[in-house]
């Protein structure tokens, strides 16, 4: 039956207006990926007129090669000039830049194409396998539930950078604060918002990403100039993976996609917390933890295969539900919906062309661009060269002017020079952002998760404990909390240490 | 070598320029205005500011209706998307654009005639000169299937133990939300609202059970209703009678509740836009909601065309204003939201 209706599928995807649909998808992903600011949800809205004129199936394709082709090429910017293409590259920032650095930046680049490439595919297999039941299954998850994973978040995440534990945590808490400016989404009410209207929809990922991660980046090669003939020449041989590096790369390629793939059935920015897991977990069960930060390759190869399966993951409640939990997914549905098609419990059974036309077409789309990308990774390591006198400019421009389109705001260029005169401070001070951006996440998670599920245990604190999934969370959170305190307190280490 | 990836790098990023240029200066375009040009109306792309952000009903209209423009207005309709604030933040830019048509909103009831009795935004309804109604949704009560009887099942409950009905919504304050407060206020009834981000959510929350009814528009719930996962109870529209689009579920005037609420659509223009330019979009975007194709595409993506020549829309939004005043009056849904 499933191979039956994927040969079906695979013929239909091989007709020359799906291929094209296909692959102008995977290329418009590539490209606004690689662009930073601008993300695949301002590309679909543009491209959402000429889908019209197509079938919905075509339609589907193209939405879908967008989405999770923005995946792939998030990370370029990232490895290369410190500054996250998307907010899901944030965490790839860390370790693939310090790659580039030392001249490994083909090495980083080839690994996070192949680490896509074998995510988005088994992301696929998943999705095509197990859509219904993990769609029910996302379903038993309610606010209480929420709520346990960001706190359970919150205190695995919090030293992801291995700094001082007491900078960590303080960046975590101001992440948090930041999230609770704008709408009260309980109440209606707007706080905290100082009568500027545009904080009333919040602080959002993209400006914190770009300020303190890119611009810092920028401002910190004006104080430290570096000329070109700092960087190592990157001779043919050095673009890609070498034997150990990809040794090293199989299993976190494989623990990420399989994350990620779980992590973006929940609602929200998953694909951006299946990267920060990834991440940690990376480091945790690495065997040279001291690595991390200075230019290990699982840094990259981890993260950047979560979001990718995460992405695969985060169609499963649009496709056998029809719910999109996210701001791209919510995309394909209006793209479906122009050709009357509106995705319910029902979809599946009903429009099962569809679906498989769309998985077929997944498959299709992560070969094209695993071969898109891999010659480009030639290109983009050149950049390297580049004097950053030349290039800091024109990437900074660029990365306004993609900031500026999201929601057509000044106000969004503002917040990121102001995000970026603070990244470049607390760079100064040895402080990593990237909490910021875990706080920021998970604040508004477990801000709702904590106030709607109270509401919904008449405001007592029990019903987070009887519940069984959110109960058993918290469980693990307490033993995992017993089991870092007593660890602590045994190696007589100090956690509020300054050791960097 | 080293020129030639020059070359190759100044050629991708100009390119890339240009593209993010595209995308990113649409909205200087529409909003500088050409003084002299009055007379003649559009000379260029009008600006179609849409108040949440892209992928959903409204930006789906909005672009929609876009595709339509050069038809009508013989120049093209730029769609900038301008989210926050449920939906105020954009329409207050509106108000505070330059009068000269070419930046024009479109925005629902709540930014309209709602969210200015909450006192927290520095508009009102008549800082906005009404072009046309697009669009209008009635607004269901559901819950998950088999839980409930009839809406006097779930009433009853609400008596028996007060507190214990939760219902969920994602805009918190606007009629969609008022329609609950609303009923449960004339029944009676002590229940909670539970503020959700988006319909996706209140949807995955009322399929998993956690809670017990939730609101929703028909075009949202019927292809859930058709996988037989949910009831719904109640309608509310403002015809007096069912949405034909339910036809077996009553109005809440049938069960005895005044409550007539729809989520209504509708493009407006900053107030002082001159009277030529007024006539014309009034005209064009008449046009556009009468064309037959147009009309077409919207009931694809299940929405109806509502349209109401500005006239009869002022009249309605100023006796709506007023309506919804009383309502959050006697509600005391203005101290739910800011506390006061």
């Amino acid at each position: 039956m499933i191979w039956g209706n994927l040969f079906n599928a695979f013929i239909q995807t091989f007709s020359q207006q799906n291929l094209l649909a296909c692959f102008i998808g995977v290329l418009t992903g590539t490209v606004v990926g690689v662009l930073p600011g601008i993300g695949p949800v301002g590309a679909m809205a543009l491209l959402l007129p000429f889908s019209y004129g197509m079938d919905p199936g075509s339609g589907l394709i193209m939405f879908a090669g967008i989405y999770y082709g923005s995946m792939y090429g998030g990370s370029t910017t990232s490895i290369l000039l410190n500054m996250p293409g998307e907010s899901v590259s944030v965490i790839t920032c860390l370790d693939g830049y310090k790659m580039a650095k030392k001249g490994r930046a083909g090495a980083a680049l080839s690994i996070s194409a192949i680490g896509s490439f074998v995510a988005g595919t088994l992301g696929i297999v998943g999705l095509m396998l197990f859509a219904p039941p993990l769609a029910r299954f996302a379903l038993s998850f309610a606010a209480p539930e929420y709520f346990a994973i960001a706190v359970i978040g919150i205190i695995l995440l919090s030293n992801l950078t291995g700094n001082s534990f007491l900078k960590s945590f303080l960046m975590v808490i101001i992440g948090m604060m930041l999230s609770s400016i704008g709408t009260d989404p309980l109440t209606g009410f707007i706080r905290l918002t100082f009568h500027v209207p545009e904080l009333t929809r919040g602080i959002d990922i993209l400006p914190i990403s770009m300020g303190a991660f890119g611009l810092a980046e920028v401002l910190t090669t004006v104080v430290e100039p570096y000329s070109t003939g700092d960087l190592i020449k990157i001779k043919a041989k050095d673009l890609y993976p070498t034997k150990n590096e990809m040794k090293r790369s199989t299993m976190p390629i494989l623990r990420g996609s399989l994350l990620g793939f779980f992590i973006g059935l929940i609602p929200g920015p998953s694909a951006v917390i299946s990267s920060l897991v990834s991440y940690k977990m990376e480091k945790t069960v690495s065997k040279h933890p001291e690595e991390f930060g200075e230019g290990a390759i699982e840094g990259v190869a981890g993260p950047e295969s979560a979001n990718n399966s995460a992405s695969s993951g985060a169609m499963i409640p649009l496709l056998a539900l029809g719910l999109p939990f996210n701001a791209n997914t919510a995309m394909l549905l209006t793209g479906l919906m122009i050709h009357g098609i509106t995705p319910g419990p029902t979809f599946i059974t009903e429009h099962s062309d569809l679906f498989w036309l769309a998985v077929a077409s997944m498959y299709v789309g992560n070969i094209m661009l695993l071969i898109l990308n891999l010659p480009l990774v030639g290109i983009f390591a050149k950049l390297t060269n580049v004097p950053a006198k030349i290039l800091m400019p024109i990437v900074t421009a660029l990365m306004l002017l993609g900031a500026y389109s999201v929601n057509s705001s000044m106000f969004d260029v503002i917040l990121i020079l102001i995000f970026g005169i603070a990244g470049f401070a607390l760079k100064y001070f040895k402080v990593s952002a990237a909490p910021l951006v875990i706080g920021l996440v998970l604040g508004s998670i477990s801000e709702e998760g904590l106030r709607q599920g109270l509401i919904m245990s008449d405001g007592s604190f029990m019903g987070f404990l009887t519940r069984p999934i959110s109960g058993s969370i918290f469980a693990v959170t307490f033993i995992m909390l017993i089991f870092i305190i007593f660890k602590n307190f045994r190696s007589k280490k100090i956690v509020f240490d300054e050791a960097v | 070598m080293k020129i030639t990836s020059k070359k190759l790098l100044a050629g991708v990023l100009a390119g890339a320029m240009i593209v993010s240029a595209a995308s990113g200066c649409q909205k200087s375009d529409g909003a500088s205005a050409d003084k002299k040009e009055e007379a003649k109306f559009p000379t260029k792309a009008i600006t179609l500011v849409v108040p949440v952000e892209a992928g959903g009903s409204s930006d789906a209209i909005a672009r929609l209706m876009s595709n339509y423009s050069d038809k009508y207005f013989g120049k093209p309709m730029v769609i900038v998307n301008q989210p926050g604030g449920a939906s105020t933040l954009a329409t207050a830019e509106t108000a505070k654009a330059k009068p000269d048509g070419y930046t024009v909103v479109f925005s629902p009831v709540g930014a309209v005639c709602v969210q200015p009795h909450y006192g927290q935004i520095q508009y009102t309804y008549s800082d906005l000169k009404p072009v046309a109604q697009v669009s209008e949704e009635a607004i269901v009560l559901v819950t998950k299937k088999g839980k409930y009887k009839d809406l006097k099942d779930l009433i009853q409950q609400g008596k028996d133990a007060p507190g214990s009905i939760k219902h969920a919504n994602s805009s918190i304050g606007g009629p969609v939300h008022l329609v609950m407060e609303k009923l449960f206020s004339d029944a009676g009834v002590k229940a909670e609202a539970i503020g959700y981000k988006g319909n996706s959510e209140v949807k995955a929350a009322l399929l998993g059970g956690h809670i017990n009814a939730g609101v929703l528009h028909p075009s949202e719930v019927l292809p859930i209703l058709k996988g037989g996962e949910i009831d719904a109870l109640a309608v509310s529209t403002s015809t007096g009678k069912r949405d034909p689009a339910l036809p077996d579920v009553p109005t809440f005037q049938e069960l005895g509740y005044d409550i007539d609420f729809t989520v209504w659509k509708g493009i407006f223009a900053p107030k002082d836009i001159p009277e030529n330019v007024s006539t014309t979009l009034n005209k064009g975007f008449e046009g556009i909601l009468n064309d037959a194709d147009f009309q077409k595409e919207m009931q694809k993506i299940g929405q109806g065309v509502a349209f109401m020549s500005p006239d009869e829309f002022s009249k309605k939004i100023e006796k709506e204003y007023n309506y919804y005043g009383e309502v959050i009056e006697k509600t005391g849904m203005k101290e739910k939201v800011t506390g006061k």
